[in-house]
């Protein structure tokens, strides 16, 4: 994990966009948007093969699907996070909340089947 | 592989705001306004190809 490259690439970053924001606003937030996507992308490749093996791991076992169904999630939640911050770095408030709340009905429509999977076994325990 | 990408963006913006003052004070607004939405354009098109790109590594990793 090059953590010492990730952490320049942000100051380095912070510095730049701090200083094309006063000759022209909009290249600072482009500035911060690329560096931001570079250090995810950087991140994600990083985690590859260590969720794969975490993937494979599970899938040997029944409950594999709900394992699957959480990690589907906490993409969603990366992604999101990463265009809501961005939208509150361009201070559109409401832009990244719109997003933030895109993200949580992606979640939602995610896990209505465990949702009804689970109200299955409710039942059969009641009865 | 992204940071010399960051440079780029920023060298591009520091050039088009000197070139749209250049314009601005020679008495062409118009082709300084041009220049600078042209500028703005192309920067907007190496954003989104980074950003594909991260959508589909996340795609890719979490199974999305």
């Amino acid at each position: 994990m090059n953590l010492v490259q990730i952490l320049g690439i942000c100051i380095v970053a912070a510095t730049v966009s701090i200083l094309l924001k006063n000759y022209s606003g909009e290249y600072s937030l482009i500035v911060s948007v690329l560096a931001g996507a570079a250090v995810l992308i950087l991140l994600i490749s990083e985690i590859y093969d260590n969720l794969l093996d975490i993937r494979n791991a599970v899938s040997k076992y029944s409950a594999s699907a709900y394992f699957l169904l959480a990690l589907k999630s906490l993409g969603i939640c990366v992604i999101t996070g990463f265009i809501s911050d961005a939208c509150r770095q361009a201070g559109q408030i409401s832009l990244a909340s719109k997003a933030e709340l895109a993200g949580r009905c992606a979640i939602f429509i995610l896990s209505v089947p465990l949702l009804s999977s689970l109200i299955d076994t409710a039942y059969g325990f009641i009865k | 592989m992204d940071v010399d990408l960051i440079f780029r963006v920023a060298a591009i913006g520091i050039i088009i705001a000197v070139l749209n003052q250049v314009l601005v004070r020679s008495g062409r607004e118009d082709q300084a306004m041009l220049m600078t939405l042209t500028g703005l354009v192309v920067v907007l098109l190496m954003v989104v190809g980074v950003i594909a790109d991260l959508f589909s590594t996340v795609k890719s990793v979490f199974g999305l």
